[in-house]
């Protein structure tokens, strides 16, 4: 970088410097979900840093041990919190999967749809907020109002906009309202025509793309090392989806693509997500067209609340809705890991009952929770005002890493 | 498939694999500590690729006999405090999970650990996947598990300050050790909040009137 | 009560007894005529000011945005352009506690990020308020476990609590109205800062110094 010379007079020797140490965060606008990073300076130029994380860090695995399974369920629409279908599907697959049943056919699609929704949501809050800290302030609002067309989708179908605590074990908590799909289909050109807005502010500016190609560059085996899965890591062009490589739900049955990046830097990991949210849209419109009528939850009441009719009228249903609530319902002993493709990446629970109505043990495997560690390795060597761009990219929910 | 994976391990470990089953379609194989550097290694660089390390998981078996069920308010997790000290901990108390998965031959395994509760160390795999220095700073933060070797093993989530190892069942789960003094406000009234486990009693008034009140426990 | 106030439950066994939980004993009963004689003594000048710093103040919020967790989420959303926040006044984050009026916390506090709280607390000017937004922020939420500190008011004084996990845009715009309404009736001087005896006696004031400082 800079030349050394001998003699210490001459005008361009190296002036006596240090380096020097900066603190970002953790109450930072552009490190959400709070992390700090210490990093140390060479001019402008990175040479460590160091992350600290924890200050988000709420006791989720202590509190869901002292929960029935389905108390689990808010605790962990409140992980990645701007997905939170996906959490909840996690979650509650985990469960299924201990107990050895399935949901209901129509639950299954239901589960495809709203966590497809939930994911075009999460990368839109993505996309949005690398545009923001890079000074493109209307994307942001693009990606928002987008966000928001979804949003009341979801609110009139689970009743909640963010935090849904939706799924139940055996199927889902509600069915589609009337005239859900109609709205739906309405409102989803309106949603990618933002999106193609912000596709044609953001790709092809000349700005957005000296920001952001080539910065925090990381080759595919290094980031398989690293513990990386979900769009960082297709980025580097690793062909790694749960959904392809071992589909749950009705997901063999989709026709969709899994875009692959090239270089792994900041620019492919934005594009990534930006066709991400069209194979989305891709899977929601096959999903409305094959979902097929029927129960959504199944109809076992070790598991499944009764309908009310039941509880209200019958001695089998009140002793069985007394039992689910009171105690809990009982799980099998066991221990199994259950994984799904989360937004930003493989989203696994490792789940552990010990054969009562709470969970003995619920963990929670955060896909950015191995890609913030590799954040200095990103970083180093690039200038502190690429650390935005990188960290934006690699969407770390605060609530998924530090649970 | 993944069984031929169990199979290769057994052959290739024969004393260190100790057994192997499968639960609900994830294959366990339950390999002794001292080996476990050699395990992941041969797992990683070996024909079966397993270059992801999906995620370490530990679960703390002390109460697994015991933790009763009540639902919600009533459930208990708290450990009684006679148990610890009269009853003998379950050995081994502590059981470490490997999850490692290949993404090129879309296998996953998972390596069981047991470790007894005075000898809770293990060798760390650091040197084998990078992404474990942080899986095992959690647990090291959460379980107090030493990993051997490991470059860096400090908390990470919770802040230094902070006494003994939360994810442990005999730590309570609303014992709390603020690093800032709480604030008392004489005039706003704290409704009662659910009880501190066990029967579910909900906190009387006087709890909530009272200047003094240990804010490290039941708040 | 009279006063309307919610009936105060008496409290059984060993509670050392504090003044405020019984009005009208004591010093509490002067309370009221003094404050009443204090509005008394204000002149209609200082309250003319006081109304227009009070509307200035509460129309032009500068808000810091304490965000953690997944109320940043509905954060976005009214700062956005649908339950936009800039129409009334609040629009400009100050991502600084130097400039801010209101420090909005934003999602749950942790024992781990208390002190940052504080620190940030204390490193905004007069006047400032508090939001806590959130349940999260207000009482601790769900979590009621190890990590998360039961409300921010266990760190710094709040003056507005949004409830609502997370509370929808249009509960966060009541509350900020809330707010407003509470900064409008606030006592607002031109001169906050109380002067020491010192700097009293040294300093010699114009009249109409005198007049406005009072």
């Amino acid at each position: 970088m800079t030349e050394h010379h001998d003699d210490p007079l001459a005008l361009e020797a190296d002036l006596p410097s240090s380096l020097m140490t900066v603190n970002l965060g953790p109450s930072h606008p552009a490190m959400h979900g709070t992390v700090r990073l210490v990093v140390t300076l060479d001019g402008e130029t990175i040479v460590d840093a160091v992350p600290e994380i924890g200050f988000l860090h709420r006791g989720f695995t202590k509190s869901s041990e002292a929960s029935t399974w389905h108390q689990v369920l808010p605790y962990t629409d409140r992980l990645n919190y701007v997905s939170p279908i996906l959490n909840n599907v996690g979650y509650i697959m985990g469960v299924e999967k201990l107990i050895g049943i399935e949901c209901t056919e129509r639950a299954k699609y239901l589960r495809v749809l709203g966590g497809e929704i939930s994911r075009i949501c999460d990368h839109l809050t993505c996309i949005s907020a690398i545009g923001l800290e890079l000074g493109a302030f209307t994307v942001f609002l693009y990606g928002v109002e987008a966000r928001e067309l979804l949003w009341d989708r979801i609110a009139e179908w689970t009743g909640a906009r963010v935090t849904t605590s939706w799924t139940r074990v055996g199927g889902v908590a509600t069915d589609l309202p009337p005239g859900f799909v109609e709205r739906l289909r309405e409102c989803l050109p309106r949603v990618m025509e933002l999106t193609h807005e912000i596709d044609v502010l953001l790709s092809r500016n000349r700005i957005f793309y000296d920001r952001t190609r080539g910065i925090g560059v990381i080759d595919g085996d290094e980031a398989l090392d690293w513990g990386f899965t979900g769009p960082c890591l297709r980025a580097c062009g690793v062909n790694y989806d749960v959904r392809k490589a071992h589909p749950y739900l009705v997901y063999d049955r989709m026709d969709f693509e899994v875009p692959l990046g090239e270089r792994g830097d900041t620019y492919d990991r934005y594009i990534l997500r930006l066709r991400e949210i069209e194979q989305s849209h891709r899977i929601i419109l096959q999903c409305l067209d094959q979902i097929p009528p029927g129960p959504i939850i199944i109809d076992d009441w070790r598991y499944a609340l009764p309908p009310k009719k039941d509880v209200f009228g019958s001695i089998e249903g009140v002793m069985a809705h007394f039992k689910l609530i009171m105690e809990g319902m009982m799980v099998p002993a066991g221990e199994v890991y259950v994984y799904t493709e989360g937004a930003n990446g493989e989203l696994g629970f490792h789940i552990v009952s010990n054969g009562t109505g709470k969970p003995y043990t619920v963990q929670v495997r955060g896909p950015g929770f191995p890609i913030l560690s590799a954040l200095p390795r990103l970083i180093k060597g690039h200038a502190v005002a690429d650390i935005i761009p990188i960290f934006d990219s690699i969407n770390m929910i605060g609530g998924e890493v530090e649970q | 498939m993944a069984q031929a994976l169990v199979d290769l391990l057994r052959d290739t470990f024969k004393e260190a694999v100790l057994s192997s089953h499968s639960h609900r379609g994830d294959e366990v194989v339950v390999v002794r500590r001292e080996s476990v550097q050699e395990i992941c290694r041969f797992l990683k660089d070996g024909e079966a690729r397993m270059q992801l390390l999906r995620y370490i998981a530990c679960v703390d078996l002390l109460t697994y006999d015991t933790e009763m069920t009540g639902g919600g308010a009533l459930a208990s997790n708290e450990v009684p405090a006679y148990d610890l000290a009269k009853k003998a901990p379950r050995e081994p108390r502590f059981q470490l999970g490997y999850n490692v998965y290949s993404v090129v031959r879309k296998q996953s395994v998972r390596l069981r650990v047991e470790l007894r509760s005075d000898d809770v160390k293990v060798p760390t795999v650091t040197s084998v996947w990078r992404t474990a220095d942080w899986w095992e700073r959690y647990l090291f933060d959460m379980f107090g598990i030493d990993f051997i070797g490991h470059p860096n093993l400090k908390r990470i989530l919770m802040y230094p300050e902070f006494q003994g190892h939360p994810l442990r069942k005999d730590y309570p789960t609303r014992k709390r050790q603020p690093l800032v003094a709480e604030l008392e406000f004489p005039d706003l009234i704290r409704g009662p909040g659910p009880g501190p486990g066990g029967a579910g009693v909900p906190m009387s008034q006087t709890h909530v009137g009272r200047k003094n009140v240990d804010p490290t426990t039941y708040d | 009560m009279a006063d309307g106030r919610l009936p105060i439950l008496r409290p059984e066994g060993n509670v050392p007894e504090s003044p405020r939980l019984h009005p009208g004993a004591g010093e509490e009963a002067a309370v009221p005529v003094l404050l009443t004689r204090r509005e008394d003594a204000t002149s209609w000048f200082e309250r003319k000011v006081s109304g227009a710093l009070g509307w200035a103040r509460a129309n032009s919020i500068f808000q810091y945005p304490f965000v953690t967790a997944c109320c940043g989420m509905e954060y976005m959303s009214v700062m956005c352009g649908r339950y936009d926040l800039a129409r009334f006044g609040a629009e400009f984050p100050r991502f600084t506690p130097r400039q801010a009026d209101l420090l909005m916390i934003v999602g749950t506090i942790n024992v781990k990020q208390s002190p940052v709280l504080l620190r940030v607390y204390e490193q905004m000017c007069e006047p400032k308020w508090v939001m806590a937004f959130g349940v999260c922020a207000s009482s601790g939420g769900f979590y009621d476990n190890y990590a998360t500190v039961q409300g921010a008011d266990r760190v710094i004084p709040v003056d507005v609590y949004v409830p609502g996990c997370p509370p929808r845009p249009e509960q966060v715009l009541d509350g900020l109205k809330i707010l407003q309404e509470k900064i409008q009736t606030q006592r607002h001087a031109l001169h906050s800062v109380e002067r020491s005896p010192e700097m009293r006696e040294d300093k010699k004031r114009s009249f109409l110094g005198k007049l406005l400082a009072k």
